[in-house]
């Protein structure tokens, strides 16, 4: 990726850490949690968990898995580290962009991924990289917002995503698609809040 | 599949409704009888995107949840101006009318935006 909007897509990051869990971590997270809680019980082998955030989600781990997480900010790793100190398995935080992972093909059993493809700068280059990483037919498990196919959801998506991306994330884009362009296979989008919050489980090519 | 926790259920109510109350009494402020019917709703519409967005992404978001609040609230604003705005154009509209009739079109959002959750909620789709 472009040095420069890594640059951009690190600070926009950087910035929102000081406030995010203010933010995110009552309403949404409690609204969410039967949910995460639920795709999150599926960890299984050596797991990567694709921008961790502060750690919001660490809480809705099931315990004891051994997991890399990873972000491209470091402000919001260092606020996460405080949290990981709390999870009973082995979880290890690391700076790096989807884009431009060092691990070697074949590095991990699942992926998971938490309100992330809403940011990542090239979605469907970050999904092909997730792809290189996974075992052949490992499996990505996704707990994402996208865009709506449903009037007048999709007007508005549409019409908040250039105010929205300048703070946090796009609201408006095709995460299945994408997913399907990468190259895996669907294995069952599940709608969470019209069709707006999803999760998404797919499978890596064998 | 509907939401049943009495504090979501409870904060989807103040963020359609009370979103639509606040949006309705604005556009009766500051919209008022010789203005265009068509301006009126403009006005009014712009108002409640805005204060549906900047309530949905501060106070409700915080409180109650992030789409499920922003959205409806959003909506509900965006429908409360442009019906008070086009309304208080044509007439006098009281402050009391204006925000009974915002909550309303904010309880009417919420029905819609329950009754398509159910229908998009329903089953998950396999590949």
């Amino acid at each position: 990726m472009d040095e420069a909007i890594r640059n951009e897509t690190r600070a926009k990051w950087d910035a929102a850490s000081a406030t995010l869990d203010f933010m995110g971590g009552q309403g949404p997270e409690k609204r969410w949690a039967p949910f995460k809680r639920e795709l999150f019980s599926a960890m299984r082998g050596r797991i990567l968990f694709l921008a961790v955030g502060t750690g919001l989600d660490f809480q809705f781990f099931p315990p004891d898995q051994d997991i890399i997480g990873i972000d491209i900010s470091p402000k919001m790793l260092e606020r996460a580290r405080i949290k990981a100190e709390a999870y009973s398995g082995r979880l290890e935080l690391r700076e790096m962009d989807v884009h431009d992972m060092p691990f070697q093909d074949a590095s991990f059993d699942q992926v998971y991924t938490s309100c992330t493809f809403c940011s990542v700068p090239d979605p469907v280059a970050g999904l092909e990289q997730l792809r290189r990483v996974l075992v052949p037919g490992g499996e990505i498990r996704m707990f994402e917002h996208t865009g709506s196919r449903w009037f007048p959801f999709n007007l508005m998506l549409h019409a908040m995503t250039p105010i929205a991306s300048r703070l946090g994330p796009d609201l408006n884009r095709a995460t299945v698609r994408n997913v399907e362009r990468a190259g895996f296979s669907i294995i069952e989008v599940r709608n969470i809040y019209l069709d707006v919050v999803k999760t998404i489980t797919a499978r890596a090519p064998a | 599949m509907i939401e049943r926790r009495p504090y979501f259920v409870l904060g989807d109510l103040i963020a359609s409704a009370g979103t639509g109350a606040v949006v309705g009494l604005l556009a009766a402020m500051a919209i008022g009888p010789g203005w265009h019917a068509t301006l009126g709703m403009a006005v009014g519409m712009v108002m409640g995107m805005l204060v549906g967005l900047v309530l949905g992404l501060t106070l409700l978001q915080i409180l109650f949840g992030a789409m499920e609040v922003m959205l409806p609230a959003t909506l509900a604003g965006v429908l409360a101006g442009m019906w008070v705005g086009m309304t208080a154009a044509r007439a006098d509209v009281s402050l009391g009318q204006a925000a009974s009739t915002g909550a309303l079109i904010g309880l009417g959002v919420m029905i819609f935006s329950y009754a398509l959750n159910a229908h998009l909620t329903r089953r998950p789709y396999h590949g």
